[in-house]
């Protein structure tokens, strides 16, 4: 575009979208020039004029006069994103060094001098003072610098620690992570006060510059998978990265899989015990959930209470929670395939009252089964994002209207909303709601398999699946494992629940460098009644 | 080692099951039938002669395995001179393919007789064809896995069966022994040997086991599984029908159906039947599995999936125009099917074995080459 042209194309708009346009374009070169590694300038005011470019003329950007002895300085800061009590610390430190030594002092020497200096970087182009100024920092200046020197004041308003909602329990600790990379960092390391624990922390997001921590323990997590893990991370090449979601759908294995292949939770309590058995942990700041990785189908059926009841209770659960992934995902197709190919399958007693009640349905199986999972996805969808007022209105909606009048009209019948019923519960009791979306989603299409071919539809729809998770890996760790390759060591954890005392290894699927957790002989066992101690005693 | 073999791994279990279901997941239901229709009561002797095939076919791949360590069969043969490499294999092949065919043909038979009566046999094979063809496209690795899944259920709930219906058990249904004499249980073993020398298709997948220690320990054992597993049914399907067996399409399947766990369930043959589609599904996919692998080293390329699509539409071929319904299937079992298989599957390793030792033989210079293992 020569200038005339654009001229003729700038005379046509307002003096106020000119003025906009010449300031974006002046910004624009300011990124460019900022690319580039432009060094800071000497003199304050120069300094101020470029960052005032550079942020494009930002309204919060504060520039404070001070005088370091008799230098005139400057401290640039974005004003809400500083701690107001930190900054006037700060500044009464900065005025009182000002005597005859600190007028001739370089930022090094005022970095030396200030208390808390090790917090204090120097920033030598304009890239990284605009880049840190957007991290809310804060930015000294003074005439005759050829540097200005970064003070780590930054402060962002977040929520207190809460039980998360998603996850809560009725044993077990009550806080959990909130929006803040350094409280939760600190959260982790509350609990587990190992030096193993390493943190690397990473910025993701190319605008965004998100920070991101990947903890491991250093003397138990396999090095391939920390390779794996840190190699898939620095390939993230986003312009931003607001949930760890965005994390997660970059570095898994099969991006196509409906399944998840990554855990992900809002407790401290789940992460440590993660790491604990070899996992690699990634926190993501500006989000509460933690990723962690490799995942299994059946860590993904393990929740964190489970460990903190009774043993029998957990094996129970976990036995239960097996026959809930097969009510979520099969029951509607079975009841499809055998009301309408197998009708001799069913008991007779039973037969008569599935004949009767689907008498004056007009649909078949499929369609009224497609029919009836389709309207609960819809209530289920509508009552995610209602407020809690009108939620109720809506089940109303759906339990009467739905439910009892669809059967006494006739357009439904009643075992099949009782199915439907089934299966939405059933789904609902699965601790990872991920891994109920992949089954929901599969539900669908074993319904239709099953109104096609009946059971034999149903099987295949089931070993097309079985085939997908046998495939599946989750960072190099097949994700049927232990059972599917076999490891009848780590059976004991992943489909039994065994109390602690007997479960002296880390699982080995995730091949812990040290594949041993606790001592030996730690059952607990009742003590030798105190007469006979007194009696050995005696004869002692 | 061929390139393509290099990555993937099964583990000795794997190897184990799979060799099981190769044979047991078809021959629990043809086996006594086939048996007691040519030799009566003595049809439960069948198993453990047919199983000598077995072994033999065995001991040719473990020499073979150890002269071209980490070489599936049809690789191995490229250590022949040029025409032979070709040659040798090629019957293996054909064979291969054309088997995969018939056991497409006999998944399908068996799901449109226990589950499907009226349905078309294209519309039973070719939705199965598909899933298998998944299977083997994603590689020897998640057929294992699925072995390990779908044979352990198979394997409990046919013991199941033996164990629920011991009340129905006579031995007198068994006697008198040999009453014909030896030679209608030889005779009757042929298509159960053949059944056995299937197992050569171990040759495309013991490479890819983990542990090459454990080969020999593992094919051995799994053999024996194989005999104990095929014996045991057999005895138990005829003591309890007796001569009827030889009437029965799939004996050992009806015997399921005689089993009646409480008033709640009365149907125990459909969890059978179930689980045994599983087990068969797994002996499609070893077979699906082996023989597009098998091309693949034939074509020397390093990646079997562009193969799978080929094998899957000649396999639906083969099973939807070339064996037309039950007569022409039940004539090609009795008559060439077991000289057919015999021959390939012993000829093959056996040729390749040889003729590499005479290669070997002739090229002493190159010493430390693929002989000095054999």
């Amino acid at each position: 575009m020569n200038a005339t042209e654009s001229m003729r194309r700038w005379s046509r708009l307002g003096d106020d979208a000119r003025r906009l346009r010449l300031q974006t374009e002046r910004a624009l070169h300011a990124l460019e020039t900022l690319r580039a590694g432009e060094p800071m300038d000497a003199e304050p005011a120069a300094v101020e004029a470029r960052l005032r470019l550079l942020l494009a003329g930002a309204p919060d950007l504060a520039a404070r006069p001070l005088r370091l002895g008799s230098r005139p300085a400057t401290l640039f800061f974005l004003e809400e994103m500083v701690d107001e009590s930190r900054m006037e610390r700060l500044l009464v430190a900065l005025l009182e060094q000002g005597g005859p030594p600190a007028a001739a002092a370089g930022p090094s020497e005022v970095r030396q001098r200030l208390l808390g200096g090790s917090r204090l970087r120097p920033a030598r182009t304009y890239g990284e003072a605009a880049q840190a100024l957007a991290d809310g920092q804060a930015l000294l200046t003074a005439a005759g610098w050829r540097e200005g020197l970064l003070l780590a004041l930054e402060h962002v308003k977040r929520r207190s620690l809460e039980e998360p909602k998603a996850e809560s329990v009725v044993r077990g600790p009550r806080e959990g992570f909130i929006e803040d990379l350094e409280t939760n960092l600190a959260l982790v390391r509350a609990r587990l006060r190992d030096p193993g624990l390493r943190v690397v922390e990473l910025r993701l997001g190319r605008r965004t510059r998100t920070r991101v921590a990947v903890l491991y323990l250093v003397d138990l997590a396999s090095v391939a998978l920390v390779d794996e893990v840190l190699a898939r991370l620095r390939r993230i090449d986003l312009d931003g990265i607001l949930e760890s979601a965005y994390i997660e759908e970059l570095i898994e294995d099969d991006p196509y899989s409906l399944f998840p292949q990554m855990l992900h939770s809002e407790r401290p309590d789940v992460v440590v015990a993660q790491l604990l058995e070899g996992r690699v942990a990634v926190l993501t700041d500006g989000t509460p959930f933690a990723l962690m990785a490799p995942a299994t189908l059946w860590s993904l059926l393990q929740a964190n209470e489970d460990y903190y009841e009774r043993f029998w209770i957990g094996v129970a659960i976990r036995v239960l929670r097996l026959v809930l992934v097969f009510l979520a995902l099969v029951l509607p197709g079975l009841y499809v395939a055998v009301t309408t190919f197998h009708q001799e399958m069913i008991p007779t007693a039973l037969l008569l009252r599935l004949a009767a009640a689907r008498e004056g349905v007009p649909f078949p199986a499929m369609v009224e089964a497609l029919i009836m999972e389709g309207t609960f996805e819809i209530l289920r969808e509508a009552g995610v994002r209602l407020p809690r007022q009108i939620g109720q209105a809506l089940s109303i909606v759906g339990a009467l209207v739905i439910g009892s009048a669809a059967v006494q009209a006739d357009i439904v019948s009643a075992p099949m909303v009782v199915v439907v019923a089934m299966t939405g519960i059933a789904s609902f009791a699965l601790p990872h709601y991920n891994l109920a979306i992949a089954l929901r989603i599969l539900r669908f299409e074993l319904i239709i398999l099953g109104g096609a071919l009946g059971l034999y539809g149903l099987m295949l729809g089931l070993l097309a699946t079985l085939v997908h998770l046998s495939s599946l890996r989750s960072f190099g760790v097949p994700y049927l494992a232990p059972v599917a390759p076999l490891s009848l060591q780590g059976l004991r954890d992943a489909l039994l629940l065994l109390p602690h005392w007997a479960v002296a290894r880390r699982p080995a699927d995730v091949e812990p460098h040290d594949p041993v957790r606790s001592g030996s002989g730690l059952k607990p066992r009742p003590p030798v009644p105190l007469a006979v101690t007194a009696g050995r005693r005696h004869e002692e | 080692m061929s390139p393509r073999t290099r990555g993937e791994q099964i583990t000795a279990w794997q190897l184990f099951l799979l060799e099981y279901g190769l044979v047991v997941a078809s021959a629990q239901l043809y086996l006594i039938g086939v048996s007691a229709r040519a030799a009566g009561r003595d049809a439960w002797l069948v198993a453990p002669l047919a199983a000598l095939a077995g072994l033999a076919v065995l001991l040719l791949l473990l020499p073979l395995q150890r002269r071209y360590p980490g070489e599936s069969l049809v690789a191995a043969a490229r250590h022949l001179p040029p025409v032979l490499r070709q040659l040798v294999p090629l019957p293996f092949l054909l064979w291969l393919t054309h088997s995969t065919g018939v056991l497409t043909n006999e998944f399908a038979q068996f799901i449109g007789t226990t589950l499907l009566p009226l349905a078309p046999k294209a519309l039973i094979l070719l939705p199965g064809l598909m899933v298998g063809a998944y299977a083997v496209y994603l590689g020897v690795e998640t057929v294992g896995r699925m072995a390990e899944l779908l044979i352990p259920p198979m394997a409990v709930i046919s013991g199941l069966i033996l164990l629920l219906t011991l009340p129905e058990f006579s031995f007198r249904n068994l006697q008198p022994v040999l009453l014909d004499g030896p030679l209608p249980v030889v005779r009757a073993s042929l298509v159960p040997a053949a059944w056995y020398a299937e197992l050569v298709m171990l040759g495309q997948i013991q490479p890819h086991l983990a542990k090459v220690d454990r080969l020999a320990r593992v094919s051995l054992a799994g053999w024996l599984a194989v005999t104990l597993a095929l014996f045991l049914m057999g005895v138990g399907t005829l003591g309890v029908w007796g001569l009827l067996a030889g009437r029965l399409m799939f004996p050992f399947y009806s015997l399921g159906t005689l089993v009646e766990l409480g008033e709640f369930l009365p149907r125990f043959d459909v969890i059978t039947t179930a689980l045994w589609t599983g087990g068969m599904f797994v002996k499609f996919m070893v077979f699906f599995y082996v023989t597009v692998s098998g091309w693949a080293d034939w074509l020397g390329l390093d990646d079997h999936r562009p193969l799978v699509p080929w094998v899957g539409a000649a396999s639906a071929v083969i099973a939807l125009a070339t064996l037309r319904g039950e007569a022409s299937m039940l004539a090609y079992l009795r008559g060439l099917f077991p000289p057919l298989t015999l021959g390939v599957a012993l000829g093959t390793p056996l040729l390749i074995l040889l003729l590499g030792r005479r290669v070997a033989a002739a090229r002493p210079a190159r010493g430390q080459g693929p002989a000095a293992g054999g």
